[in-house]
């Protein structure tokens, strides 16, 4: 079955993958969690890498997903920033 | 419910467990609903303020994979609707000083469930069937 894409906004730049998988996973079972870096850092860069402010979580189930946004959605997140969690729109094509 | 003797998880969780059975569905990792998680009352114990030493109980019904993760979703919703949504969210009291958790089953969670909607409540999760719920009011169901 497929996970329920959640979409994170007003992310701390320093917030990672395994801060995200720590939070989320309150919520229930954390699929996959996708955190774009910003241009020329990351791995295999040798910067410092700082996410884009935004990330998607994929959660295990409809339930857990709408237990995740109830449970962080306007709270504080990784590094005390105030998160904004929702269900992400699919992907539109072009 | 079977009934077996209370359990303390660690001074440093102030969690005690009562009436422990093992979870129906411990090794169901596919979680397709929220039913696959096992039912739990956790009886927050609160403390309101510094200068009463008495403990206020208010009861959050959960579906967790275990005790921790009842205790934690608890916590979390407590912290959530009972301070953060009234804009106390920084202050220290009311502070939940520890927990009971008690395993429910089925019938038990549709009745609390049933309970709770005739009363003020809060609930997270889907609609029909939430993950987490409590009554705004002291109500012990």
């Amino acid at each position: 079955m497929e996970g329920v894409r959640l979409f994170v906004g007003g992310l701390d730049y320093r917030a990672d993958k395994r801060d995200l998988q720590a939070l989320f996973s309150a919520a229930g079972r954390v699929v996959d969690v996708y955190t774009p870096f910003r241009e020329g850092e990351g791995p295999g860069t040798g910067r410092k890498p700082r996410n884009k402010g935004y990330a998607f979580v994929e959660m295990g189930s409809m339930s857990e997903a709408a237990l995740a946004v109830d449970l962080l959605d306007g709270t504080k997140g990784p590094y005390g920033r105030v998160v904004s969690v929702m269900e992400a729109e699919a992907r539109r094509t072009r | 419910m079977s009934g077996t003797t209370p359990r303390i998880l660690g001074a440093e969780d102030k969690v005690s467990i009562v009436n422990v059975s093992k979870p129906r569905h411990a090794e169901c990792h596919s979680l397709e609903e929220s039913r696959a998680f096992q039912p739990w009352e956790v009886d927050l114990r609160l403390r309101m303020n510094a200068v009463d030493p008495r403990e206020h109980s208010t009861f959050y019904y959960v579906r967790a994979r275990d005790q921790g993760h009842a205790w934690t979703l608890a916590f979390s919703m407590f912290h959530r609707w009972e301070k953060v949504e009234k804009g106390i969210g920084d202050s220290m009291y009311p502070d939940v000083v520890g927990a009971v958790l008690t395993v429910m089953d089925e019938q038990e969670w549709d009745f609390a469930w049933k309970c709770a909607k005739r009363h003020l409540h809060k609930k997270a999760g889907m609609d029909a069937n939430p993950s987490c719920f409590t009554i705004m009011e002291a109500v012990k169901i």
